[in-house]
């Protein structure tokens, strides 16, 4: 080795020593792990574009009544159905038209919880209210922009109503949502998501809209039934026997909701899909009898989501979300039977 | 050294005397002479005190300049170590940082834990899209009970 190199060496060695005993000398002991959707949520420093603002805005206020059309990914195929929606601020109704399959169906969100009466067995379920986590997201303190890139363009007619189209993009330029605003009133008349590859996975569009509803006193009551409100609990836990499979369920007090559970086919595995409404953002509990290799848990992880699997009594528990990896193993070992 | 050899070295030096003596007769020549004269009547060529100097000058700039440079690169090398340094803690740390992955014409085949991810990321997509409206499970349950009637146990 010359001088030269072992000079280079040395400088190098010097410089990552100091580099990396900097970050660890910051770092307090026992200081609790963020969640990892807090270090994507750096705000742009933009202004939110007056339109987005109106649209956050009127979310709790906007009166409407009309007709939808919506698209959904299900089982990777979009399936549509039409839906007639009555909204008072952050209170909504939805019922079916007489032709559809879901005929008879209400759904009621009171902005505390949501519930839904199917006719065929009479039951109402009962869910908590359904948030609208993106627009919430969008907006920070002094409504400055949290989403990291925003492109306003015209929207053309929807619902015969004139809108401006707002392409929400994460930080590779993706499109990850598309929303349809009429400027006027700040209504979402047309709304679009996309996966990360830049496929549709759901939207929505009004075909008609009336901002001027006839609202009755018991519009947004729970739909009544002879039979007992079904909880979340109960869902998962009818879902887990059915599955052969133990109910389990985050420990309550963590700020941690559950919203539904299902049942669904994975690889040809059958897998019990949990749904929790967290603190920041929601997170999936898988439970299923297979194997999960942790390694290509880490490589399908990305900065807004990570992911972890343990073993409870010999059942494979994967749990996807928006919080770092410390987090979420802190989660999985909070794992109970209710 | 056998006597044949000695011999063999006696007869090779005598039968060389009349090759000598003749160079010496042409160095003596008239033509030799003549050139001998030329030359010797030539001016002699001393490089002058003042190019020496310049000579020296220029040396001393020119070993100057190298040592400056050396003392230069001294300073420098050990920079361009923590340049490479700086340059590989920015491609590890850097907050979002992936691995790059060569673009292939061929897709992956879906894995368990891709479909896993797939699922957790559509259903939060389907909620924010549809809000409070039919989620995509409860699309495939109002399927699924059209053909077999659920019975709960609640």
């Amino acid at each position: 080795m010359t001088l030269r190199t072992a000079r280079l060496v040395c400088g190098a060695t010097i410089f990552l020593s100091v580099f990396a005993a900097s970050g660890f000398a910051q770092r307090r002991p026992g200081r609790p792990f963020r969640p990892a959707i807090q270090q994507a949520r750096g705000a742009t420093g933009q202004q939110l574009p007056e339109v987005l603002l109106r649209a956050v805005m009127a979310a709790s206020s906007i009166r409407l009544t009309g007709r939808r059309v919506v698209d959904q990914k299900v089982q990777g195929q979009l399936v549509r159905h039409e839906e007639n929606v009555l909204r008072a601020g952050v209170r909504t109704r939805i019922w079916f038209p007489p032709d559809s399959k879901f005929a008879g169906q209400i759904i009621v969100d009171n902005g505390t919880f949501r519930w839904r009466y199917n006719p065929r067995n009479q039951q109402v379920n009962q869910e908590p209210s359904q948030r609208d986590d993106t627009l919430a997201r969008l907006v920070g303190p002094n409504n400055r922009l949290l989403a990291p890139r925003v492109e306003l363009a015209d929207g053309g007619m929807v619902a015969g109503v004139p809108t401006t189209l707002a392409r929400i993009k994460n930080k590779q330029g993706a499109t990850i949502q598309a929303l349809y605003i009429d400027p006027k009133t700040g209504a979402v008349l047309k709304r679009v998501g996309y996966d990360k590859n830049g496929e549709e996975v759901a939207n929505y569009e009004f075909t008609s809209v009336n901002y001027n509803p006839t609202v009755g006193a018991s519009d947004f009551d729970p739909p009544r039934t002879v039979k007992p409100i079904v909880t979340p609990d109960a869902t998962l836990k009818r879902m887990a026997n059915r599955a052969g499979l133990p109910a389990l369920t985050l420990r309550p007090g963590q700020g941690f909701q559950l919203m539904n559970s299902n049942l669904a086919m994975r690889a040809n595995v059958q897998v019990l899909h949990e749904v929790y409404l967290g603190p920041s953002g929601r997170v999936s509990v898988f439970l299923l009898r297979a194997q999960i290799d942790p390694a290509r848990l880490l490589e399908g992880a990305g900065r807004l989501m990570n992911a972890v699997s343990t073993q409870v009594n010999g059942v494979t528990v994967v749990l996807v979300g928006p919080y770092s990896r410390e987090y979420l193993q802190r989660l999985a070992g909070s794992l109970v039977s209710p | 050294m056998s006597n044949e050899r000695m011999n063999w070295k006696q007869d090779k030096m005598n039968t060389n005397e009349p090759v000598k003596q003749s160079i010496d007769e042409l160095l003596a020549s008239e033509a030799q002479q003549m050139v001998m004269r030329t030359v010797r009547a030539m001016p002699e060529d001393v490089p002058s005190m003042a190019w020496r100097g310049a000579l020296n000058a220029r040396l001393a700039e020119k070993s100057a300049r190298a040592r400056s440079r050396r003392r230069m690169w001294w300073v420098v090398s050990p920079s361009f170590g923590v340049v490479a340094a700086a340059a590989i803690c920015f491609a590890v740390f850097v907050p979002g940082h992936r691995a790059i992955t060569p673009l292939t014409s061929d897709k992956p085949a879906v894995t368990l834990e891709d479909q896993l991810f797939a699922s957790h990321s559509d259903s939060v997509t389907t909620q924010d899209v549809v809000g409070s409206g039919l989620s995509s499970q409860e699309v495939q349950q109002t399927s699924d009970d059209a053909i077999s009637e659920d019975t709960p146990a609640s």
